[in-house]
């Protein structure tokens, strides 16, 4: 698997950058909270106009600087075309498309370098937000409980030679009301057509 | 006694029999029609002097013909498993991954039923099947019956937690443009695989051990395809009823090193399943798939020092995918087996790719370069949580799971004291109906025996030859199958009981037999065996000691060149041809064979 992870993985570390009236300590923690809230004492009238003027903190600090190089190693076209053909995206017309292209993709991969800045040792990913706690997980437990009514759609045959048979009676459910092929555009009676040739 | 009726063959072979015989010149066998006419006491133009040809001599005489006129030929017979002299320098390795479709009422991440209108495409498609923008998949339970079933009997540890996986690639058979699998987490992990010379091991595999141990990496579960035809050019008509459709992957480690240990595995993977009603479709309905990977070392070196899952030192494999039959198992891996040893023995490189094989070709084809291997970009679905099973649920589904069909053949081998190769025969006829006939019928006789002295193992071989040969036979040639039988295990039990205390010879019992399936259960006017003995008075009158030396007699008479050849050239095999014609001729439900040829003997010794 080549492409995107290694890109990525021989990027140099963010650079220390100035920009205009961001603070430029922010830049090292992507979301940390700005420093005006430090001054603030309590009592003092807030005054939100001035509390607004100056932005704390600027999406520009994802993209990549302009007039500076970047460090990170060049995409090349044939990995390019690569990534669009995984992606099932149109290739480029044109060169000058191509380099848009590859302007965008590195910029891209520039915030995706400096969200990998983060210090993430022996935190396990999120995959989705769940109850993981021990009595969550007992909850959604599949069981015996769980499996009672299909363990009792089964027969045993036989007296001498037992074995396990599933019952096959076929149920009418009301989920058969719905048409598969109301939504397609291209059908042959109850088939969806496809066009499988390459110049689409 | 009455006078036996004599056997004649019909006219249109007599010009045929007018013919003088010699050895030299080959004639139509008229034992098969005689035998027909016989068995019907019809008679047309009187006998010729030559006498019918058993069948058995009949083939033997061609085979020595043929063998023969090869010598002549200088032909050579090829030696039936001519082993490669190149595989003394080149030792294969496989792994195979099988695909089997689960047994279950409701796909797996939808409830759209997975039987029911048959025949209409389309008709089982749930939203998230169709991959409606906003559709979910919610885990169908019902589902895990039959995957941990299968994990239990092919040894696996059922893991208590496990993940579901997107698997991302765009093709018009996959409505979401990912398929759902078990990438990161499979369900169950470290099971193994027993194979004997029996289920068709090779001896240089085995190499003098009982068995050899085929190790399972995994078995996770999976989504199915939709189903596609091509129609025209580069139209294709899709059906997605078969999408969603719950799989598991049982992926073996590479352990395995001969073509024939292989298909093997397979062979033995569907039938485990099958017994425990985990996948009861097989490889020729579709409902089982094999991937295999093949890569071969020089024997002693470490190949190109790849390793899969613990295994080391191995070449490098290529992929041969969808193979849908055993004998495409086997001939896929030999051929692409001896293409890889052709290109390393050029001194060339062989490039991990994947390859196709169709029926009837002499060589995989290459379907995909490395280059062009996909990336899948595998990521946990988030739409799924992970799934836990209860341990209480895989203890009782190992401690109720249905016996394999090993243990099964073992039991049946001991118990009933059949030889291997019929417990397996009667162990896989008709979905374990026909052992389970034979059981009843064995316990059914010995309830009945007065005494306890007749044993399980003779009761039993008697039982097992009736059922898959005569009962076998009836089901061929009145071309009904085993669910039609009306024939019930009490029927057989009372003909076997009166076999077993000589109230009647087998001749008789084969004819009850008959008689007793043409009368359908449901008719009032079924008989028992008992009253069908007494009607057609059928019981064993035993010939007297003087009678049965009366007809031996009577026979030698008839034929002294019989006589001649066994009392002189000492041919012993004629001895039972004189017992078949004293069976023939003698009144039905005489003639014992056994008591018939020590009476042969004797008189043609004396």
């Amino acid at each position: 698997m080549s492409g995107l992870r290694a890109v990525i993985s021989n990027a140099a570390p963010l650079q220390h950058v100035k920009l205009g009236s961001c603070r430029a300590n922010a830049l090292h923690r992507p979301f940390s909270r700005g420093s005006r809230r430090e001054t603030r004492e309590k009592g003092e009238e807030v005054d939100a106009a001035a509390l607004l003027a100056e932005p704390t903190w600027s999406v520009a600090s994802l993209l990549p600087p302009s007039g500076q190089t970047s460090q990170a190693p060049e995409i090349s076209s044939k990995q390019l075309h690569h990534l669009l053909r995984l992606s099932a995206l149109a290739p480029p017309k044109d060169a000058e498309e191509e380099s848009k292209m590859l302007e965008t993709l590195a910029s891209q991969l520039h915030f995706v370098r400096d969200i990998q800045q983060v210090d993430t040792t022996g935190v396990e990913p999120l995959q989705s937000l769940r109850d993981e706690t021990a009595s969550g997980e007992n909850a959604s437990e599949l069981g015996m409980a769980a499996l009672s009514v299909a363990l009792g759609k089964e027969d045993v045959r036989g007296k001498f030679h037992k074995r396990i048979r599933r019952r096959r009676d076929v149920e009418q459910t009301d989920e058969a009301a719905w048409d598969p092929l109301s939504t397609a555009s291209k059908k042959v009676g109850r088939f969806f057509v496809v066009e499988g040739g390459k110049n689409e | 006694m009455s006078t036996p009726i004599r056997r004649q063959a019909p006219p249109t072979l007599a010009r045929v029999l007018s013919t003088c015989t010699s050895s030299a010149t080959r004639l139509p066998r008229p034992c098969v029609v005689a035998k027909w006419l016989h068995s019907r006491n019809l008679t047309t133009a009187t006998p010729r002097a030559q006498e019918t040809v058993p069948l058995r001599k009949h083939l033997k005489d061609e085979a020595k013909r043929k063998k023969a006129e090869a010598k002549i030929n200088n032909a050579v017979a090829p030696k039936k498993h001519q082993l490669d002299p190149r595989l003394a320098r080149w030792e294969l390795t496989v792994g195979i991954e099988i695909h089997a479709e689960l047994n279950t009422t409701s796909k797996l991440f939808s409830a759209a039923p997975t039987e029911g209108q048959e025949g209409m495409a389309n008709s089982r498609v749930a939203v998230f099947d169709a991959a409606l923008p906003g559709a979910q998949p919610h885990f169908q339970a019902a589902t895990l019956l039959p995957a941990v079933r299968a994990a239990i009997a092919l040894g696996c540890e059922v893991q208590r937690k496990s993940g579901w996986d997107r698997k991302h690639y765009f093709h018009w058979d996959q409505p979401n443009g990912y398929q759902i699998t078990q990438y990161y987490h499979p369900f169950a992990r470290n099971g193994s695989l027993a194979l004997t010379a029996a289920d068709g091991v090779p001896d240089e595999e085995l190499q003098g051990a009982e068995s050899v141990m085929v190790g399972i990496k995994q078995i996770q579960m999976e989504q199915d395809t939709a189903k596609t035809t091509n129609h025209g050019n580069s139209t294709y008509h899709v059906d997605l009823n078969r999408a969603g459709l719950p799989l598991i992957e049982v992926i073996t480690l590479p352990q395995i090193h001969s073509p024939q240990t292989a298909a093997a595995v397979v062979r033995k993977v569907q039938a485990a399943l099958r017994s425990v009603d985990a996948c009861v479709t097989g490889m020729e309905l579709g409902g089982l798939r094999a991937d295999v990977n093949v890569s071969v070392r020089e024997r002693g070196t470490t190949g190109t020092g790849t390793s899969y899952s613990g295994v080391s030192g191995l070449g490098q494999r290529t992929e041969i995918k969808n193979l849908s039959s055993f004998k495409a198992i086997e001939d896929a891996i030999v051929a692409e087996r001896d293409r890889q040893i052709s290109v390393l023995e050029a001194g060339g490189v062989i490039e991990g790719e994947t390859r196709g094989w169709t029926l009837g070709a002499t060589e995989t084809t290459r379907l995909r370069r490395k280059e062009g291997e996909v990336d899948y970009r595998y990521m946990p679905d988030p739409d799924l949580p992970p799934l836990i099973i209860g341990t209480d649920l895989v203890e009782h589904l190992r401690l109720t799971l249905p016996e394999l069909p090993a243990e099964t053949i073992q039991r049946v081998h001991s118990a009933y004291g059949l030889s291997l190769k019929d417990a397996k025969t009667i162990v896989e006829l008709d979905d374990g109906d026909r052992l389970e006939f034979m059981e009843h019928t064995v316990q059914l006789v010995q309830q009945s025996l007065p005494d306890e002295t007749t044993d399980k193992p003779k009761i039993g071989k008697l039982a097992a030859n009736w059922i898959l040969h005569e009962l076998g036979g009836l089901l061929t040639t009145s071309e009904t199958s085993w669910e039609d039988l009306t024939l019930t295990p009490q029927d057989l039990a009372d003909i076997l009981l009166n076999l077993l205390q000589k109230q009647i010879t087998a001749r008789v019992g084969k004819q009850l037999l008959n008689t007793l399936h043409e009368t359908p259960t449901t008719s009032e006017h079924r008989p028992s065996v008992e009253q069908l003995i007494e009607q057609g008075n059928l019981r064993l009158r035993p010939l007297s000691e003087q009678g049965y030396e009366e007809l031996a007699r009577a026979i030698m008479e008839g034929h002294p060149e019989m006589v001649e050849a066994v009392r002189v050239k000492g041919q012993r095999g004629k001895v039972m041809w004189f017992v078949g014609q004293m069976v023939r001729r003698g009144e039905e439900g005489t003639v014992e064979p056994e008591r018939a040829r020590v009476v042969v003997e004797r008189l043609l010794a004396g």
